[in-house]
């Protein structure tokens, strides 16, 4: 096609051609479709002084999807009705292990294991619903997930990668609400595809794919007239930072391939310690939040047996991932976060051949790395592990100690499309609040 | 156009009036009576434009025949139409021709395999129970149900009542508790949220803050399905203690006894249901105590009641008879709900699982009349669904504005929504391969397969395998057998017959591995699929799809799969529109048929015609690649 024809074509067309062409041929947008610009300035840092001393640059949440058994992990009883056959080993900190995390105790001084989480939200989808957002799900409105409130409130690093990327989990958690897309974390199935389908195909020149897109765009024009929903305007901004992402340098940082085989066996061969390898190498080139996603803690069957396998999982790629943190440098910038939506039961159901229940009113998450004060443990629950004892840390306590590790200001308001407040702390009645105590 | 297409159309009137004729004559039950289907959708159509006029609404337009064709497709069958099928409606000139889409497209495979995606969907069926344990009778017990139409009341109650094997013809139902093993509790909420809008998950364990549910309510409920387990498996757990205390997991016998564990024992349900079950360790109110024993009671609608002394035995036959009872009206009322928002895009109230009172909604007598119809049409999913479609209401254009997320939505215009992961994939099938309901299907089969191969074809198969070791009382017995079957299995299909064997290889079981519908494939399809980028459920929640812009479906649209499957791939389906045209113009025109189910404005084919087409080869694999990438492709207007 050549420009000086289609300048005779309508003026929008040109004019989308126009920043087409420009997206493509030179790596920039001109001007910012239908209003979907980029921001990549923090909207909510915190005023200096009231963040930790030293503050978080990224995030790495490891997501234990289903209901981690805190009695089979981070909060082993004595007593043998509630821990089973489990038993606790040294790690020489203020908290205890379960023997299934033996390379968790090697980096335990880096860490800050909090035993008095406590929630509402007994059910999966709500459960994982309120980690990612602090909010319970409504029928009325979609809350960005907290990957997507970390960008929005501290601006990316990295402007020609995605700020928030999610490694094997459900793509819903990693939704950006009523953000918009461009806060809204790109869903990667399999660590080891990287980020699939980001080279051209060798089918179709530069050119061509330029061309391509700018017909689409000359074609979209009557739609867009006719259809000016959010959910369009998604796909626009999106084609815009593809042609970005395509053009980055970054790139490769998605390409696990490119390290040595000895890293890559260190984090496990498996998707979790693979995706934390990911993760690692993305917080690398300045991804702000990275989530890598472990299923299958759902252990109302034979919980101990399930149990043990994950563990081994989590604490291979874990374990791995402090170290290399560590010796690359970048363990103090980056907070490593373990979560999960509810414990397990301390009641083990023998019928169910030794199966433990959700149980959502105490059990235990896990922070590490970036500022935190290492080998401590923060809250207590009672001698089964049923309730809270000490220092109840609610989801929406948790995720706002995310924020205050970034320095952001976790209270701030942003409104949806139809004026709604919402926080990334949570709504009004339980607003989360910052656990200070545990930073440096 | 196709020949076959037009005859279905000229095929379906013939049928349509012999019906009618027949109908006259014989009285044909309401489900299958055509003129009863449109006079209810008569009926719809009064409820709605009653409602328009009292709340003093602007009526929407009607769609033009080209948006017509395309949402009928999308919404019935789940795929756009191909070229020939877009250019016979749009060319043809005849006034009924969209009742009569409706009748061809609700009668045609893509119907049932679109049906089955919904249904895989709002049952969380995945092809293995747990890790390694195969689903394939269930996955085939639901299939088989869409394919046959079963009526909705007969097939819940079905889900919620069988017992014994699933491997027994006709009952791979019991994978409705089998997938649920261990979590009897999370089963029932489900259920109460599936068939009868009733979210009870907060009352497993504690009286719910946000609703009527308490504590106890949910557990006597949850009497009635209490006590199933594995049916008779004592014999086989001595067998296994002795072949762990001897370290033999990994020998032949041993192998065996693990697939016999994983593939038969593990697939029985036994229990009908005790209609009793004690109170947990941790019951917290003053109505009961701890390890109480309390009996069986349902919450509303026609009271049915279990004794806290002795295990009914049949409580969950009672429960599904209660669920399915015409007097509990929930259970009409959701499922024409569900299905109003599968046909019309927004349920009439929202979410689509949460019961709404009739007389609380927006249109009270739209729901009652729905209700009631429900029942006429003794609950024929797909006759109502036709009624729906044949609805002026159906024919509404799509409101053009973003709703406010706080207004009801159900009456404002459909909404513009982009088309599911299944939608965009079995619509790319289409422009690869043309009528995609010609491609491979999945299969079951009874044979036994160990260890990858078909082992005694012609005979022994699953389901007289499973029936033999359930019937085995001693360990002493179990071993001689699984010793025996052993031997046989390690004899291959000595004694087969030539045909046996042949059927064998011809119908291994299983989902599709190359190009195929989307309900053909592994359910659900593996992390990393084109699929699951563009948001299919990973059927781990109840409809837990979500349609989601994100960074790798761009992505996959222009470097992937849209450019590998279709664009570059010469012999697409989507490219007969080059034969099929003689000059460039009609070229243009048959791939704006075969993609947008539209022909071009006047603006867009003077501008492709000037800028973009110069009759290469590339030229058309870039429009058809732009084509794609519009927003026009993806959303369903």
């Amino acid at each position: 096609m050549s420009n000086c024809e289609l300048m005779k074509a309508d003026e929008l067309t040109r004019r989308r051609f126009m920043t087409n062409a420009a997206r493509a041929y030179l790596g920039v947008t001109v001007a910012p479709l239908l209003g979907a610009g980029l921001a990549s300035a923090p909207l909510g840092a915190q005023s200096k002084g009231s963040g930790p001393g030293k503050l978080a640059e990224h995030v790495i949440f490891l997501n234990m999807s289903g209901g981690m058994s805190h009695l089979d992990t981070f909060d082993v009883k004595k007593n043998k009705d509630v821990a089973g056959p489990v038993e606790a080993i040294a790690s020489g900190a203020e908290f205890n292990l379960s023997q299934y995390l033996p390379k968790t105790a090697g980096v335990a001084g880096h860490m800050c294991v909090i035993n008095s989480m406590t929630s509402k939200q007994g059910a999966h989808e709500q459960g994982q619903y309120l980690l990612h957002s602090s909010y319970s799900p409504r029928g009325t409105i979609i809350h960005p997930a907290i990957g997507s409130w970390v960008v929005r409130l501290k601006g990316r690093k990295n402007t020609t990668l995605p700020g928030f990327v999610s490694v094997g989990g459900n793509p819903k958690n990693a939704t950006s609400g009523f953000f918009g897309s461009e806060y809204a974390g790109v869903p990667l199935g399999r660590p080891d595809q990287g980020l699939k389908n980001s080279k051209r195909a060798n089918t179709v020149g530069a050119e061509d794919l330029m061309k391509r897109l700018a017909v689409a765009d000359a074609i979209n024009v009557d739609f867009h007239e006719k259809y000016k929903t959010p959910n369009i305007k998604a796909y626009d901004s999106l084609y815009d930072e593809a042609i970005k992402l395509m053009k980055s340098e970054d790139l490769k940082a998605f390409e696990i391939d490119q390290e040595p085989s000895k890293v890559r066996s260190a984090y496990g061969n498996d998707r979790f310690g693979q995706g934390c390898l990911l993760a690692r190498r993305l917080v690398e080139v300045g991804v702000r939040f990275v989530e890598v996603t472990l299923g299958g803690w759902d252990t109302h069957y034979d919980n101990f047996t399930a149990v043990e396998a994950r563990a081994a999982v989590l604490d291979q790629g874990f374990s791995a991932l402090v170290k290399d943190l560590e010796d690359k440098g970048l363990l103090e910038s980056t907070l490593i976060v373990i979560g999960t939506e509810f414990g397990r039961t301390p009641n083990i159901v023998a019928e169910h051949n030794n199966g433990r229940d959700h149980h959502p009113s105490c059990f235990s998450c896990v922070m590490a790395g970036a500022g935190i004060k290492g080998g401590t443990a923060y809250g207590k629950s009672d001698r089964s592990g049923h309730k809270v004892d000490t220092d109840g840390v609610t989801v929406q306590d948790f995720n706002a100690t995310i924020g205050y590790a970034l320095g952001l200001q976790t209270d701030k308001v942003l409104k949806s499309p139809s004026g709604r407040p919402f926080r990334m702390a949570g709504a009004d009645a339980d607003l989360g609040k910052p656990i200070t105590s545990i930073f440096v | 156009m196709t020949p076959a297409f037009r005859i279905g159309l000229v095929g379906l009137v013939s049928f349509c009036l012999a019906q009618s004729l027949f109908a006259q004559a014989s009285k044909l039950p309401p489900n299958r009576d055509p003129e009863y289907l449109k006079k209810a959708a008569y009926n719809v159509d009064k409820f709605v434009a009653g409602l328009y006029k009292s709340k003093k609404l602007t009526v929407p337009a009607v769609v033009n025949d080209a948006t017509f064709l395309r949402r009928s497709f999308l919404v019935s069958t789940g795929r756009i139409p191909t070229l020939d099928e877009a250019r016979s409606f749009l060319e043809i000139e005849d006034e009924e021709k969209r009742q009569l889409l409706v009748g061809y497209l609700m009668n045609t495979d893509g119907y049932r395999s679109h049906m089955t995606n919904y249904m895989l969907d709002l049952l969380r069926v995945q092809d293995k129970f747990g890790n390694r344990n195969t689903a394939a009778p269930y996955v085939e017990y639901v299939r088989h149900a869409v394919e046959d139409n079963m009526s909705w009341d007969k097939f819940t109650k079905k889900l919620i009542s069988a017992k014994g094997s699933a491997w027994e013809d006709g009952n791979g139902a019991v994978g409705y508790f089998v997938r649920d093993k261990g979590m009897p509790l999370d089963n029932m909420s489900n259920t109460m949220r599936i068939f009868l809008g009733e979210r009870m998950e907060c009352a497993q364990c504690h009286d719910s803050p946000f609703n009527k549910w308490e504590r106890m309510d949910f557990y006597k409920l949850a009497a009635f399905t209490h006590g199933q387990g594995e049916i008779n498996k004592g014999p086989w757990t001595k067998v296994w203690r002795d072949v762990r205390e001897a370290k033999e997991e990994r020998s032949d016998f041993g192998n065996l006894m693990r697939w016999l564990e994983d593939n038969v024992h593990y697939l029985t349900l036994g229990g009908g249901g005790a209609s009793r079950i004690k109170l947990p360790s941790d019951y917290q109110y003053r109505d009961g105590d701890p390890g109480e024993v309390i009996a069986g009671k349902t919450p509303f609608g026609p009271r049915i009641r279990g004794s806290d002394r002795k295990d009914a035995g049949d409580g969950r036959e009672e429960l599904a008879s209660w669920i399915v009872d015409d007097k509990n009206e929930r259970f009409s009322i959701l499922i024409a709900n569900r299905m109003w928002k599968r046909i019309m895009g927004n349920p009439i109230f929202d979410p689509v699982d949460e019961y709404v009172e009739p007389d609380k909604t927006i249109t009270p007598g739209l729901v009652l009349y729905l209700s009631t119809l429900m029942k006429e049409l003794d609950y024929d999913l797909r006759a109502f669904q036709q009624v729906l479609l044949l609805t002026k209401t159906f024919q509404f254009a799509a409101n053009p504005q973003a709703f406010d997320a706080g207004m009801p939505q159900a009456f404002n215009g459909r909404q513009l929504e982009r088309m599911s992961a299944e939608q965009i994939w079995d619509s790319l099938v289409t422009l690869t391969a043309g009528d995609p309901d010609k491609l491979a299907k999945r299969k079951y089969s009874n044979t036994i397969y160990y260890k990858n191969k078909p082992v005694m074809v012609g005979k022994k198969t699953m389901s007289q395998l499973s029936r033999e070791i359930i019937a085995i009382k001693s360990p002493g017995e179990y071993r001689t057998y699984v010793n025996n079957l052993l031997k046989e299995f390690k004899a291959g299909n000595k004694g087969s017959s030539n045909e046996d064997m042949m059927m064998a290889r011809k119908s291994r079981p299983g989902p599709v591995s190359g190009l195929a519908r989307a309900s053909e494939l592994p359910s659900p399809s593996p992390v990393g699929h084109f699929l699951r980028d563009f948001g299919q459920s990973d059927r781990e929640l109840i409809e837990s799809a979500n349609k989601e812009a994100n960074m790798a479906q761009v992505l996959a649209v222009m470097n992937g799969h849209v450019e590998k499957m279709v664009v570059s791939n010469s012999g697409a389906a989507v490219y007969k529109a080059l034969e099929d045209g003689s000059t460039d113009s009609d070229k243009v025109r048959f791939l704006f048929y075969a993609i947008l189910s539209r022909p071009p404005t006047e603006r867009e084919m003077n501008l492709l015609m000037r800028d973009v087409v110069d009759g290469s080869r590339g030229s058309y694999q870039n429009l058809v690649s732009a084509l794609i990438s519009t927003h026009e492709f993806i959303f369903v207007q």
